[in-house]
């Protein structure tokens, strides 16, 4: 097995999967992009979010930003809290219809672009940049935003001009794909040494109030992650910064290696879904999406060298 | 806490769709000599017509045990086809109909949002929802394809009206969580 013989790299390496109804590696990840949508979309749908506190949450995020950030978020939270019902129909509907047209094969470049541009736009007016821009960001509880990621993934997943075969423009092998991980990991370690986030109690704080409502099972492992942390906050923010900082020049190893590499970036975002993220806070009724979580390790399958006989044998 | 009634209101009227097109598809069939998946179509019936009765408690029109026999006799058999070889397009419908089973459960007094108590195994509900999710983008991907059969009928309608049943399933067990 050649594992230099990236499948992405190849002009035409896939069979016609229009006809044979099969799926190569990438078109799986894009579908699971497209069921995160569907996902987002239905979540949005949820009673919270049509009330006027949605707004609220909205405009919170403008706090510690640069005014030219923040007032833009103040605006639009405004605009929502004066009409929350169909403003919020609004955009679990777009959210819904992004993900069924990322699935659908006609739409899927359409759907794509337009992916990119709602997830740019909630990045700015309902995550207030994810908290990059006032010291606020925290790898564990959702930095750099999760709906950047989305973007992130559009880019990499978008397919190639000829809808019959499924390479990629952006492979995971080209410069800026590298690039890309390397600012993403890279950042989330100097986040992970914030002051904010490398006090003793920091990380056992966090975990504690997000645990809250959560359901028993999930009470129980923030329990237990909640006293590993007590008292060593510091520590382990060192090390996961350590663990993230690896993960970032990762990209850059061999194929062999780089899957070590990818294995670890998985675990550590299983970590942070779970522990940090209460699996982005969905049983509480306020989740309007996944979180970063589930995200970084699908970009990290984004990155998983395919090896040529892969697409064959689908 | 409560949701706009509005939007129960619209999802409660494309559940009676639902049902709707799928008796229309098993009559056209016969009428016109054509394939479909009847016993398919004809579970999405009920399914329809209980799934409205969720979201809008007026249109509630049997007991809520009655469709508990009903989706509990349904996922038994779409399982049992599903486990024959060759058969294995059932399965999906076992995950509706035991879907229907676990709602029907978990809400016997009404509507989702409505629900005053606590849920009821959250962690299902979401387990449940992710299958949903994940059976309608497939659902999407499948629509436009060559169908299975050269004489199917309407086999892009027989996606988009599952892949609606799909939406509408997941919508209200992720109210349930």
């Amino acid at each position: 097995m050649d594992v230099n013989s990236i499948t992405t790299h190849l002009p035409n390496p896939q069979p016609d999967t229009k006809r044979t109804g099969s799926l190569d590696h990438r078109e799986r990840l894009r579908l699971a992009l497209a069921a995160l949508w569907v996902l987002d979309g239905l979540l949005q749908y949820q009673p919270f979010m049509f009330t006027p506190d949605f707004a609220k949450t909205l405009a919170a995020t403008a706090q510690g930003n640069p005014g030219v950030v923040a007032h833009p978020i103040t605006w639009a939270a405004g605009i929502i809290a004066a009409h929350p019902q169909w403003t919020n129909a609004l955009f679990a509907t777009i959210q819904l219809a992004l993900g069924i047209g990322i699935a659908l094969r006609p739409t899927v470049r359409l759907a794509l672009a337009g992916s990119i541009v709602w997830s740019v736009a909630v990045w700015w007016f309902g995550e207030g940049f994810g908290g990059v821009l006032n010291g606020t960001a925290n790898p564990l509880s959702g930095a750099p935003g999760a709906v950047i990621l989305y973007a992130l993934l559009a880019v990499l997943l978008w397919p190639a001009a000829d809808s019959s075969t499924m390479d990629h423009r952006v492979t995971a092998d080209h410069p800026l794909a590298r690039a890309l991980w390397l600012v993403l990991w890279g950042s989330l370690a100097y986040f992970a040494l914030l002051p904010g986030n490398r006090t003793s109690q920091g990380i056992h704080d966090m975990i504690t109030s997000i645990s809250a409502g959560q359901p028993q099972w999930l009470v129980a492992i923030d329990h237990v992650a909640a006293g590993v942390a007590d008292g060593r906050g510091t520590a382990l923010s060192i090390v996961l910064a350590v663990l993230l900082a690896a993960v970032a020049v990762g990209v850059f190893a061999p194929p062999a290696s780089r899957r070590i590499v990818l294995v670890v970036a998985m675990a550590l975002a299983a970590v942070i879904w779970v522990i940090g993220e209460a699996m982005g806070n969905v049983f509480s009724g306020q989740g309007t999406d996944v979180n970063s979580g589930l995200l970084l390790a699908l970009l990290a399958l984004t990155y998983w060298p395919v090896c040529r006989t892969e697409g064959a044998a689908s | 806490m409560s949701g706009p009634t509005w939007l129960y209101d619209v999802a409660a009227v494309l559940m009676l769709a639902v049902a709707v097109y799928a008796v229309g598809r098993v009559v056209a069939a016969v009428r016109l000599r054509r394939g479909t998946a009847w016993d398919i179509d004809l579970a999405h019936v009920p399914m329809g017509v209980a799934m409205a009765g969720m979201f809008v408690p007026r249109l509630a029109l049997l007991p809520w045990w009655v469709w508990g026999v009903v989706f509990g006799v349904l996922t038994a058999y779409f399982l049992a086809r599903g486990v024959i070889p060759g058969s294995r397009r059932y399965l999906p419908h076992a995950g509706h109909a035991g879907a229907m089973l676990y709602m029907v459960l978990a809400l016997p007094t009404g509507r989702a949002g409505m629900s005053a108590g606590p849920p009821h195994l959250p962690t299902v509900a979401w387990v449940l929802g992710l299958f949903m999710v994940g059976y309608t983008v497939v659902l999407a991907r499948s629509i436009g394809a060559p169908p299975p059969s050269p004489d199917s009928l309407a086999p892009g309608g027989a996606l988009a009206y599952k892949l609606a049943a799909s939406v509408g399933m997941g919508f209200m067990l992720i109210l349930m969580l």
